[in-house]
């Protein structure tokens, strides 16, 4: 079989996608949808791959790449539904409480991790795709700082500061409680 | 080195995220090959409108073109014919 047909790259990826996408949005259903959607993109991409990186490295970039606009597509879309409820009621409105729905993670550990998430989800975009890759993923260093096209030193760098602003951000919730 | 018990707090916090399990994935391939057909659809579809979009311009240039012709002929003076005519008159 093909190595690159899009039928063996779906085998060897899909659930390595899945997985990636439900760290991103915490969301099975969103997480299936960017899956779909990952792979439609290397179906209109693949002609121009051909083999010139690993091609798991190149399908979690645009994994990353995918999760990410996801998020920025309902960030624009949650701001119009509230602009438009700011307009009708001439006052603002708290932001809409996120659909959280990781099937990975146990109940025992739920609420905690939803906290932590809440946290995650504020980070800088890069910030947060260090910490998914590294801690979540798994991922070497140097398997990371590959994806993210970076040294390993910056890759590292990129996650410490990552964990310095989590850590603030998870200060300021508590202080908030 | 003793760890602060803000960092301990934090390093336990992130241990956390190494607690969340793989999921398994059910195979949705046949639901990427049909968005990509309907994506085909879909930019298809859209030359087609563009081509015919081009079309109807060109149609309306033309009919436009031929109606300010037509216009202005109308729209000439008759005397810019006169002498014409009255070459002709002399001519005879």
């Amino acid at each position: 079989m093909d190595p690159f047909s899009l039928e063996e790259l779906y085998r060897l990826h899909h659930e390595r996608v899945y997985n990636l996408a439900l760290h991103y949005v915490q969301n099975a259903e969103d997480a299936e949808e960017i899956t779909q959607d990952v792979f439609v993109k290397v179906h209109e991409k693949l002609h121009a791959f051909r083999g010139l990186s690993e091609a798991g490295t190149w399908i979690y970039r645009i994994a990353i790449n995918a999760s990410l606009d996801h998020l920025r597509a309902r960030k624009a879309g949650k701001r119009a539904f509230w602009l438009r409820v700011v307009s009708f009621h001439g006052k603002s409105a708290e932001q809409e409480p996120q659909n959280f729905n990781h099937p990975g993670i146990n109940l025992e550990h739920k609420e905690a991790l939803q906290g932590l998430f809440r946290a995650i989800n504020k980070l800088p975009d890069r910030q947060r795709s260090a910490l998914i890759l590294l801690k979540m993923e798994g991922l070497s260093t140097e398997e990371a700082a590959r994806i993210m096209e970076l040294t390993p030193k910056a890759m590292e760098s990129l996650f410490q500061r990552a964990k310095a602003q989590l850590k603030i951000l998870l200060h300021q919730a508590k202080e908030h409680e | 080195m003793n760890k602060t018990p803000s960092k301990l707090d934090m390093e336990e916090e992130l241990n956390l995220l190494e607690h969340i399990h793989r999921v398994p994935h059910g195979n949705s391939l046949q639901q990427v090959l049909k968005r990509i057909e309907q994506r085909k659809e879909r930019v298809s579809g859209a030359w087609l409108l563009v081509a015919a979009s081009l079309l109807l311009l060109l149609l309306s240039a033309d009919v436009l073109a031929a109606r300010m012709l037509k216009k202005a002929a109308l729209q000439q003076p008759l005397n810019s014919l006169l002498p014409q005519t009255e070459m002709l008159l002399y001519d005879e």
